[in-house]
Parts: structure tokens; C-alpha cells; sequence
């Protein structure tokens, strides 16, 4: 199978959806890199789900270009979806179908579908081939939709929400499934979901994407590191200024001055200690769904 | 293609069971009446009219049929979102069109050649005094067929576009018999409105079918294969 020559997954320039005067997906320009796991997060209404629709060449966009494994998203669509894993947040699956019935229809369309993968997905996910999907749960319906997306041995996949509604033992189970995937051969994941926790355990880098704009893109490590909330009480008589740079959110209460600095070091620490005087100062360390939500209410915030 | 046959065959399942007891129905019934009328020795059923009404009680029902092939054929895994599980999987809007083709204009023939057989071929084998040749002469027996075939081609045409339109199968269905009433009625009206009565001939009515009728499938195509979205 031939592939055009790109060192990126994933490329936009410019990518931009318009419903009427709404823009979900504005301008949006991303480069991910071949290998690896990337966590597309942001609320709801962000422009994840768009922008994955587009990448999948399943809505056209209104401006701009999207390069899925060097193939054009619209033009090649055909092509990218022969080398593309889809996980979508809602199944669709033909529910008169039984489990087997699906394998056997998506099989012949997929130049490199592994039977003896399939197989062991099969009976990892515990599903049964004789069942009908209309008679399988949601969850089994998720694994099922899982086993058809990697089972062809994606060189992408794109996992939309999968995991939501799903419960912690399904979800756990999916997420091993993904892993699993992962760890299979070089493969690249783009990973959306409102479960941060997730995100954090798989990626190894995000983009946020607020009102259809990319506002951060970078490793999760990073990102992690960088950020840290910083509990300040001030002395009495002293009143909060401007904040130290790099703040992204912050809340006063009394004396009490809590701020979520990005780009955190110590000299952080050292700015506020010269500009005001602190009866106490205290960093946290902050998980990514800390991070996301100081990240959205500054946003809104500054609004 | 042999996947998407299957599973377009899979999808039409209980249309086709339809399809087939609304054909062949009409004609069991009335051979079963023949046969039961002839062995009571009764001469009732003589000539061709009883044969060409049965075709075309058949032909008549048929064309529910023809029109949910029609109306079926892109809607109906709209409405269900099927449709959305198929746009992610690497097949090219071409082979979908062609697969659903070549389970709807087939299975309109067949009722067709059912039905044909039946009246020149059958029909003339088990009763007595009537033949084919008799039935093809009869200009009423022309004329009819040409109608109905044109509404079939009409109702499957326009069927095929508001398919390739509407998220419903039931109102795409629904939609191809209201444009064969509007040609009907708008082909009687410009008549009465200009106090012409009868100057349109059936052969009029069977062109206008024909053209929106063949007009409809490939504007539904166009638009299917244009459009992005499942």
C-alpha cells in the first residue's frame, strides 16, 4: 500500500467549519507528529467532534485543508479511511447485524484486515459472534466498534469521546484495548474525550481547543510541569495586584489569593514574595483536568 | 461491492418478501378462481379481460413496492444512522449508489418480468380461447403497459431523489407519489385551464413519467455523490 511521504499524522492549515454565523472550527492549524498519543481536549460545543468529522472527510470544510497521513481529508477520503481507525462517541453499528455478521461485512473492506488479531480482540472483549448488536450494551457495543476500528491495524486512530457513558469497569477494559493498539506496532492516536483522566494516562501530547480555536498545543508532561496553582494569603492590609505572568485563572477570597500560573518556575515565587507581603505560600501540583478547567475559566473570564 | 450487496440485500429483506407476495398475490388468486371455475364447468372466465385486470391489479400493487425501493434506498439508513457508521468505512460513495442500484432496479424488473411472463407466457398455457398475440394486439393492452411502466420509472426516480434528500424513507416514498399526482393533475390541469380536454394523449403522460422519472434518479445521484455528509 502506498503512502505519500509526510512525516505528520495529522495537518491542518487554516481549518475553519461554518454552520450559518456560527464558527465551530476556526482557522484551526495542527501538526502531529507520526507516533505517539495526542489528547484533543475542550468543552462541549468546542469544535472536537467537527474537527474530527473533517478529518474523516465526513463534512466538508468551509475553509482551509486537512492532510490525514499525508492524504487530502476530502479528496482522498477513500484512502484515509483504509489507513484511519474511527471510534465514534455514538455507535451506529447495523443493529439487525450479529457481531459476526459485522466482522464479516467490514472485513473485504479493509486491505489490511488481521483475522488472527481480530480474533484475539474478539475474545479479549469477551464478544460473542452469534450475538445481534441490537442485543448487546452499550458498552459491549463500544468494544465492538474498538475491534473494528483496530482490527484493520490502523496506522491513525481516532477515538471521538469513546468512552462516554461507558462504566468504570467497561471503560477500564476499553482503555487497555486502546493500549493494547498502541503497543501493537508504530501507531499514532488522536484521543478526544471528557474523561481527562484518561487523556492523561494516554497522551502524550494535547491540544485544547476552546470556541473553535486552538488555544494550546503542546507535550502532556510539559504541561503538567509547567502549570501549577499557587495558594497566596496575604498579610493584613495587603491587597492583590497584578498577577505574576503566566496566570491563567485566579480567584481572590479575603486574603486568600489562589492563581493557576502556566509557564510556572521559581521565580514565580520570588515575584510575588517581592511584591507583597505573604503571611503564607503554598504550590500545587494540578492533574490535567485542574489544568483544563483554570485553562477554560480564564478564558471565560477574559471573554 | 459483494459486502455492500449482502448488506443492501439484508437491508431491503422484508420489502422484497412484500414485493414478491403483492406481485405473484393478485395472479394465485385468480388462477386459483380459474381453476375452481372450471372444474365446476363454468365458462365465466373466457377471453383476456380477467388476465389483463389481474396484471394490472399486480402491476398497480407492484408499484408500492417500486416506490420504497426508491424511497428506501438512501433514507432509510439515514433515519436509522446506519448511514454514519458506513461514512467511515473506506468505501467510495460510488459503490454505495451502485450496490443500492443494483438491488432496487433489478428487483423493479423482475416484478416487470414476473408479471410479463405470467400474462403472454402462462396465462395463454392455462386458459382456454386466450393467447398472446390476441393480448398484444389490443391497443388498450399497449397503451396500459406503457403507462404503468412509466410510473413505475417515475415512482422509483423520484423515490431515488428525495431519498438522496430527506433523513425519511417513509416521506421519501410518500414524496414520489405526490409527484406522480402532481404530473397527473398538473398535465389535467393545464388541459382544463385552457378548455382542451383530452388533447394530452396517455402518451404524453407516459413521457413526462419517463423524463422526471429517469430525471429524478440521476439528480439523486448527483446530489448523493456531492454531498459530504452521510
Amino acid at each position: 500500500m502506498s503512502t505519500p511521504s509526510s512525516n505528520f499524522a495529522i495537518e491542518t492549515a487554516g481549518l475553519t467549519k461554518r454552520y450559518g454565523p456560527k464558527q465551530a472550527v476556526n482557522d484551526l492549524s495542527l501538526r502531529i507528529p507520526r507516533g505517539g498519543a495526542f489528547g484533543f481536549i475542550g468543552p462541549n460545543g468546542a469544535g472536537k467532534s467537527t474537527t474530527i468529522k473533517m478529518l474523516m472527510g465526513m463534512t466538508r470544510p468551509s475553509a482551509g485543508e486537512a492532510r490525514v497521513l499525508g492524504f487530502d481529508a476530502v479528496g482522498d477520503a477513500v484512502a484515509v479511511k483504509q489507513r484511519v481507525g474511527y471510534v465514534p462517541e455514538l455507535h451506529y453499528i447495523y443493529r439487525w447485524m450479529r457481531v459476526g455478521e459485522v466482522i464479516a461485512f467490514c472485513r473485504p473492506l479493509y486491505e489490511t484486515w488481521n483475522d488472527r488479531f481480530c480474533a484475539e480482540l474478539l475474545k479479549l472483549f469477551e464478544l460473542d459472534p452469534n450475538n445481534k448488536v441490537k442485543q448487546l450494551s452499550k458498552g459491549m457495543v463500544a468494544k465492538l466498534a474498538l475491534l473494528l476500528a483496530v482490527a484493520h491495524q490502523p496506522e491513525l486512530l481516532i477515538l471521538d469521546e469513546p468512552t462516554s457513558g461507558l462504566d468504570p469497569v467497561v471503560r477500564e477494559e476499553f482503555l487497555d484495548g486502546v493500549l493494547r493498539a498502541l503497543c501493537e506496532r508504530e501507531r499514532t492516536i488522536l484521543f478526544s474525550s471528557h474523561s481527562l483522566s484518561d487523556v492523561q494516562r494516554i497522551a502524550d501530547t494535547v491540544g485544547l481547543i476552546f470556541e473553535g480555536r486552538l488555544i494550546d498545543h503542546c507535550r502532556t508532561e510539559d504541561l503538567l510541569n509547567g502549570t501549577k496553582r499557587i495558594r497566596a494569603v496575604l498579610a493584613d492590609g495587603c491587597t492583590p495586584g497584578s498577577p505574576p505572568e503566566g496566570t491563567i485563572w485566579q480567584r481572590v477570597n479575603h486574603r486568600e489569593w489562589v492563581m493557576t500560573v502556566r509557564g510556572y518556575s521559581p521565580s514565580t515565587l520570588e515575584f510575588l514574595r517581592a511584591k507583597y507581603s505573604l503571611s503564607n505560600l503554598e504550590v500545587i501540583d494540578l492533574g490535567l483536568e485542574d489544568v483544563f478547567k483554570d485553562l477554560i475559566k480564564g478564558r471565560k473570564a477574559t471573554a | 461491492m459483494k459486502s455492500l450487496l449482502w448488506k443492501d440485500y439484508r437491508n431491503n429483506r422484508l420489502l422484497l418478501i412484500f414485493g414478491f407476495a403483492v406481485c405473484v398475490g393478485p395472479w394465485i388468486i385468480a388462477i386459483v378462481r380459474y381453476i375452481q371455475l372450471s372444474m365446476k364447468g363454468e365458462d365465466v372466465w373466457w377471453g383476456a379481460d380477467p388476465w389483463v385486470s389481474t396484471f394490472s391489479v399486480s402491476v398497480g400493487l407492484s408499484l408500492i413496492t417500486i416506490a420504497m425501493l426508491g424511497g428506501n434506498a438512501i433514507a432509510a439508513e439515514r433515519a436509522d444512522r446506519s448511514a454514519e457508521f458506513l461514512a467511515y468505512l473506506p468505501v467510495s460513495r460510488k459503490s454505495i449508489l451502485l450496490s443500492k442500484a443494483l438491488i432496487a432496479v433489478p428487483t423493479a424488473l423482475v416484478i416487470w418480468m414476473v408479471n410479463l411472463v405470467l400474462l403472454f407466457w402462462v396465462t395463454p398455457c392455462i386458459a382456454e380461447g386466450v393467447s398472446a398475440a390476441d393480448m398484444v394486439r389490443r391497443p388498450e393492452v399497449r397503451e396500459m403497459l406503457g403507462v404503468l411502466a412509466a410510473t413505475s420509472i417515475l415512482l422509483l426516480g423520484s423515490g431515488w431523489f428525495w431519498s438522496a434528500v430527506l433523513n425519511s424513507h417513509g416521506l421519501a416514498t410518500g414524496m414520489s407519489f405526490f409527484v406522480l399526482a402532481v404530473v397527473v393533475l398538473g398535465i389535467t390541469g393545464i388541459e382544463y385551464g385552457l378548455g382542451v380536454e383530452g388533447f394530452f394523449t396517455n402518451k404524453t403522460i407516459t413521457i413526462v413519467s419517463l423524463v422526471v422519472g429517469i430525471g429524478g434518479y440521476m439528480a439523486g445521484c448527483g446530489y448523493y455523490l456531492r454531498r459530504l455528509e452521510p
